[in-house]
């Protein structure tokens, strides 16, 4: 048992943190140029 | 019973909000685009709080809460999923390309989407069926969820509840258009997130922390459905590991081709939106989901703590709970959460409904398009039925309308993610794939479900499958009859022409 949770569950319960914390990376994580890029391909 | 004149007047206001943001979307439209695809001029906030809010309905954390008392903490792996697959996965691999496809070949909805990247009508009017049979079944379930609520808490009739819902969400949807829809969604998203997140942070403070709140269910030992324990997983091949698998990966994978999801992805003014959904949307199924979870698991304590009788029903779990043993003030507040949980996706339904009967199967598949101020008067007379028939599918169901609702998911996860993969990432793929795919994966899956999946077959056609065949999800079946049916049936057909398919894949790298 780790935190009252079998290694299962504590997969899922730990998964999620996981899950948040690259979902902020992620997002926050600027991509100036690709966006950049992206948007002059659809105007072009 | 709590407070019904306090409960009233809380509700006028709340609605006096909706409307008013409702006539702000109205001053906003002025086209089709405005009202189907919201100008492709959203925000990241409104993108993600309303796809989110969409996403989780009442039946989400009311019934879903519910099942996580009868299974245990082993549902986390569903909001893991949810996190994971509903938000991350389906924001980066189908958003951008769907947001960028759909601008390219000026699609206005979902279906319409997949008809113009293969020059479809079928498609069109298929989907748009698809789409209205089974979502506006689905709507009426979300009602009838809130309104047993409302009934149980405030004594207020079920017919009285579900009148003033239809209306309220009626009138500022038929005002501003999807305008209307997804800031209202954010709105009551953002309602959620507070009711729902301060839930968890009680149990959690009244249980004496996480881990000791996790240590005393651990301790009530095993369970029905949970055979080793409230916070273990059941052992590999058990009736409560199929019952729990099928849920988590029906539910997770079966959110990717959910068209009042995909829409949203249209609706973002560019990339940048959706990267910074991305965290928004993530962080809000956490608040929602991870939360009911987790406090449906836990209510087993609770309960036991105080002496309180577990409910016979799942249904009745978390309103027990909210009930007995919260302060009057919470109990508005979580009502108000799941009133905004049923009104944010049940809106969200009557709009993609309303424009798969108008638009794709009225105006594009039937009358092959009509002239542009017709063909949107067309999908608000459309959506007008659509919200007129929910209503009185409401008030009184036919036993048909309660399976259209348990099929309603897996129905349209098997019609449309595999075309809607292929849509966007399979050049080689075909018209006549794409519809074999919609036909066969749809029919897979009503099959199974009238012959096979246990808990229909055996009401439906009296038929008793054995475990584990009986116990897995339609979806599992009628997803894969869809992807190879697309593959081989594309495959065996003569390629599209390169022109169209340069065009289509415009702007996507």
């Amino acid at each position: 048992m780790i935190w009252g949770m079998d290694l299962w569950v504590f997969t899922a319960f730990i998964l999620t943190y996981i899950a948040i914390i690259f979902s902020l990376i992620y997002g926050l994580w600027p991509r100036k140029e690709e966006e950049d890029k992206e948007e002059r391909n659809e105007e072009g | 019973m709590a407070d019904t004149v306090t409960f009233v007047i809380m509700l006028i206001a709340y609605s006096a909000i909706m409307v008013y943001i409702g006539y702000r979307g109205y001053k906003a439209t002025k086209g089709a685009t405005d009202w189907l695809v919201a100008g492709r001029r959203v925000g990241a906030w409104v993108v993600a709080l309303s796809y989110g809010a969409t996403f989780i309905s009442a039946v989400a954390i009311i019934g879903f809460g519910g099942q996580a008392q009868v299974f245990g903490l082993q549902l986390l792996w569903l909001s893991t999923l949810v996190i994971i697959v509903g938000v991350i996965i389906a924001f980066i691999v189908f958003g951008y390309r769907t947001r960028i496809m759909s601008k390219t070949l000026g699609a206005l909805t979902f279906p319409e989407l997949i008809a113009k990247r293969f020059n479809s009508r079928f498609i069109q009017g298929f989907g748009g069926a698809v789409i209205a049979i089974f979502l506006i079944a689905y709507t009426a379930a979300v009602f009838k969820a809130t309104a047993s609520l409302v009934q149980i808490t405030f004594g207020i009739s079920y017919e009285t509840s579900i009148i003033v819902f239809t209306i309220i969400v009626a009138v500022y949807l038929l005002l501003g258009g999807l305008f209307a829809v997804m800031w209202t969604d954010s709105v009551q998203g953002l309602i959620m997130v507070v009711g729902i997140g301060l839930l968890l942070a009680m149990v959690w403070a009244s249980l004496g922390g996480v881990i000791p709140a996790n240590e005393a269910l651990a301790a009530l030992g095993p369970a029905k459905y949970a055979p080793n324990g409230l916070t273990s997983a059941s052992s590999f091949g058990s009736v409560s590991f199929m019952l729990v698998t099928s849920l988590i990966f029906g539910v997770g994978i079966g959110a990717l081709a959910q068209p009042q999801l995909a829409i949203r992805f249209m609706t973002a003014k560019n990339a940048k939106v959706l990267r910074q959904g991305v965290p928004i949307g993530a962080i809000f199924m956490f608040l929602t989901v991870y939360v009911a979870f987790t406090v449906g698991a836990l209510s087993n304590v609770m309960f036991k703590n105080n002496g309180i009788a577990i409910p016979t029903s799942a249904d009745l779990v978390i309103p027990t709970l909210i009930n007995s043993l919260f302060p009057s003030w919470f109990v508005f507040l979580f009502l108000f959460a799941i009133l905004s949980a049923s009104m944010s996706t049940a809106s969200s339904l009557f709009h993609v409904s309303g424009s798969a009967v108008g638009r794709d199967l009225y105006d594009k598949a039937w009358k092959k398009g009509l002239a542009g101020q017709k063909s949107m008067s067309v999908t608000k007379i459309a959506t007008v039925v659509v919200i007129a028939a929910t209503l009185v599918l409401s008030l009184y169901p036919p036993d048909a309308v309660a399976y259209l609702c348990t099929f309603a998911y897996g129905a349209i996860a098997a019609t449309f993610l595999a075309p809607f993969v292929a849509t966007l990432y399979w050049k080689r793929a075909t018209r006549e794939g794409i519809i074999a795919s919609m036909v066969g994966g749809l029919a897979a899956t009503l099959l199974w479900y009238t012959f096979v999946y246990s808990k229909t077959a055996s009401v439906i056609t009296h038929t008793n499958v054995a475990p584990p065949l009986g116990l897995l999800d339609p979806l599992f079946i009628g997803i894969p009859v869809s992807f190879v049916l697309v593959i081989i049936v594309s495959l065996m057909t003569k390629k599209p022409e390169e022109e169209h398919i340069a065009r289509a894949f415009t702007g996507i790298s």
